[in-house]
């Protein structure tokens, strides 16, 4: 059975179209990637798919292991093992990072039929998994991302990926904002997440990403649609002649 | 004696009844007070956002001497204070009290030798009035120059109601000397129906410092009427934090006074509306004299239908120069039907000055929301976890550890879902 599964999905925002028939189906194991230009539609497929309410959704499907995603609420599809890495993580003053992880991972664990961590158990995974991305640990005694630089957002959303081991994971441009070292890095930390059983859709505009997280897919989102889908060839392709060609292409055959 | 209707002296049986007994000359004359200053009624800016209906169709009765029907204190207790002055119905409770500390004295036995409301802020609120006609006892509390108390004392009030509405109160007078520094707590709680007017007036003297807090944790049918006064002299600091989560309305009037240069106060409060419960908080803050500075942080959570009003009049005098002032008024509304007013109300007549003043009302940050139930988290927990954070910042910077650890347990035992968190979301 495939992993992620999207049929005919239409999503509007305030009236307005932006998905226009997304068909999308990933299998356990494998890496896509979905590249698009601004205001593609990209970000938006995420955000619908981890259950934003601002988006409503007028058509199709999407599920999770066959369940249906759309119909469960937002902290139900992150239990069941979806992962949305923020495009704008966001800043929540007020609210510590250790006490908001160790929620979640409970909140997960629980979920799983697993023992809650205890406060021993749950640092010593922050320090496992904050050593994958190299993340400084001085960052999780402030509130939920507050203050953080922009690729220390990115490292972290990548570091709470790894403390919550989702089944799927969406990278919303987990690589813009990082150095070339960082990249690497966070590239690492999402390799190591790599097995058999998990899915990755990783969202990016630039090919580079794609030499650290090899894809298996690669699609290219247009105006809320996937309008080509390839090999990691295609990143390649893109990266050269840019999307003119395609949006030629679509509108000539449309 | 009173031939007022009920609509302008609801109080007219509480009156009669003092009248019959010996009257001091300063309760007969806060009796002609109350009077002469009318019930107030929501036409008047102080009021406007106070619905004082209910309280002026109640008929009132000095409330009689009791016995305490609570044994346990426990749990109203504050870790670490030196002294525990315990009050029932207005009155002192020795058995429940530990000894007296040095400087500490009771305002019961000395009342007709002690000048009351001399040159008090408050001369025209009808309830600060009320307090003196029915004051029964108090503290004073004198230290002297350059003595550090340790530990703070706490002051309890317990309001033990009974078949018939009672009026209570309570006096405390402080003075803090010359390079003295103290501590006071006051918990304002109890059972039935009641009216109670607290009053606290202090007196700082050049570089004193007072930490006062006042805890309103009062029942369900209980209105709170208090005020607090204060006077500083040059370089002294007094900070407040006025915790409101109890009464069906906890009103506090604040009048800080800074008279000598340098001096510095910072007011904080925090109030938690459930149910129809109103939250007010009226401040004035008078500079009156240069490079004094003062920090007003009031923040609010309203769920249910709760109100909550805050008026905060800065006042800066003539030649007040180098003023620092800052006045904040937050409110986060946890229910369509919550409501909250803010009117900041700036009077400067100096030039030199560095006044800010800001007043929001919001909801729960909808990303914000998004992002912790993005991670797994139960949308009940997410919400109270958001609900904490926007309050948490005041409850940090209360001076004391033990009183920031109280605070924070009563504001979370009252957020709804907050069973949810565990303790350690509050950081000590
Ligand atoms: N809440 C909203 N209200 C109105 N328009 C919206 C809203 N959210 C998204 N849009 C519009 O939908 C379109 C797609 O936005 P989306 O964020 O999905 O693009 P994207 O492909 O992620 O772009 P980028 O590469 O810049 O991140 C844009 O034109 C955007 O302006
Ligand atoms: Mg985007």
């Amino acid at each position: 059975m495939s992993l992620l599964e999207i049929k005919n999905l239409h999503a509007c925002v305030d009236g307005v179209e932006i998905l226009r028939g997304i068909n999308l189906t990933i299998n356990p194991g494998e890496v896509h990637s979905i590249m698009g230009s601004n205001g593609s539609g990209k970000s938006t497929l995420a955000r619908v798919l981890a259950g934003d309410e601002a988006y409503e959704i007028t058509k199709g499907t999407a599920t999770l292991n066959g369940v249906d995603l759309l119909d469960m609420a937002p902290d139900v599809r992150a239990r069941e093992g979806l992962f949305l890495a923020f495009q704008y993580p966001v800043e929540i003053p007020g609210v510590s990072t250790k006490y908001f992880l160790r929620t979640a991972v409970n909140a997960v664990r629980e979920h799983r039929g697993l023992d809650e961590l205890d406060a021993y158990g749950f640092l010593k995974l922050v320090k496992e998994k904050a050593a994958w991305v190299q993340l400084d640990s001085a960052l999780l005694d402030r509130p939920v991302n507050e203050g953080f630089s922009g690729g220390e957002k990115k490292r972290a959303e990548v570091f709470q990926m790894a403390m919550l081991e989702p089944v799927m994971a969406i990278l919303d441009e987990t690589d813009s904002g990082l150095d070339i070292d960082a990249l690497r890095i966070v590239a690492k930390g999402v390799n190591k997440l790599r097995n058999p059983d998990r899915g990755f859709l990783v969202i990016t505009h630039y090919q580079r990403l794609l030499d650290y997280i090899v894809p298996d897919v690669v699609h290219v989102l247009l105006d809320g649609r996937i309008v080509r889908t390839g090999d990691k060839e295609l990143a390649l392709e893109l990266e050269e002649k840019g999307y003119g060609w395609i949006e030629k292409e679509t509108s000539t055959s449309a | 004696m009173c031939t007022d209707t009920i609509e302008t002296c609801p109080l007219c049986d509480a009156i009669e009844k003092l009248s019959e007994r010996s009257m001091s000359e300063q309760r007969r004359e806060a009796c002609h007070r109350m009077h002469a200053i009318g019930w107030p009624n929501r036409k008047l800016e102080a009021w406007r956002y106070c619905n004082l209906k209910d309280i002026a169709s109640t008929r009132w009765h000095p409330a009689p001497p009791a016995a305490l029907s609570q044994a346990d204190l426990d749990d109203f207790a504050i870790d670490g204070t030196a002294a525990r002055l315990v009050f029932v119905n207005g009155r002192f409770d020795p058995t429940h009290s530990s000894p007296l500390p040095d400087g500490v004295r009771l305002l019961g036995p000395l009342i007709d030798e002690t000048p009351l409301d001399v040159d008090t802020p408050f001369a025209d609120d009808y309830f600060a009035a009320m307090s003196t006609a029915l004051i029964e006892d108090g503290v004073i509390i004198d230290v002297p120059a350059g003595v550090v108390l340790p530990g703070s004392i706490h002051v309890m009030h317990i309001t033990e109601g009974g078949c018939d509405p009672i009026a209570t109160t309570l006096r405390i007078l402080i003075r803090v000397g010359c390079g003295a520094r103290l501590g006071v707590i006051e918990t304002w709680a109890g059972h039935g129906t009641a009216l109670t007017t607290p009053m606290t007036e202090a007196h700082l003297d050049e570089d004193a410092r007072l930490d006062h807090a006042r805890l309103i944790e009062e029942s369900d049918e209980t209105t709170h009427l208090g005020t607090i006064a204060s006077r500083q002299a040059a370089g002294s600091t007094f900070e407040s934090a006025i915790l409101s989560v109890g009464g069906r309305i906890a009103r506090t009037r604040v009048h800080a006074s800074l008279d000598g240069e340098g001096a510095h106060a910072a007011i904080r409060g925090l109030g938690m509306g459930t149910d129809s419960r109103h939250i007010d908080n009226a401040l004035h803050v008078m500079h009156a004299s240069p490079a004094c500075t003062s920090r007003e942080y009031f923040k609010n959570l309203l769920a249910g239908d709760s109100t909550a009003a805050f008026t905060g009049r800065i006042h800066v005098a003539h030649g007040a120069q180098q003023t620092d002032a800052v006045q904040t008024n937050r409110n986060l509304l946890l229910s369509p039907t919550a409501k909250s007013w803010a009117r900041p109300q700036l009077e400067i007549y100096a030039d030199d000055v560095k006044c800010t003043h800001g007043a929001t009302t919001g909801e729960i940050e909808a990303e914000a929301l998004f992002y912790l139930l993005a991670r797994g988290i139960p949308e009940a927990t997410a919400r109270s976890l958001l609900a904490w954070a926007f309050v948490a910042e005041v409850v940090d910077e209360v001076p004391l550890p033990a009183l920031r650890k109280h605070m924070a347990r009563r504001m979370l035992s009252m957020l709804p879902g907050a069973e949810r968190l565990d303790e350690s979301v509050v950081s000590m």
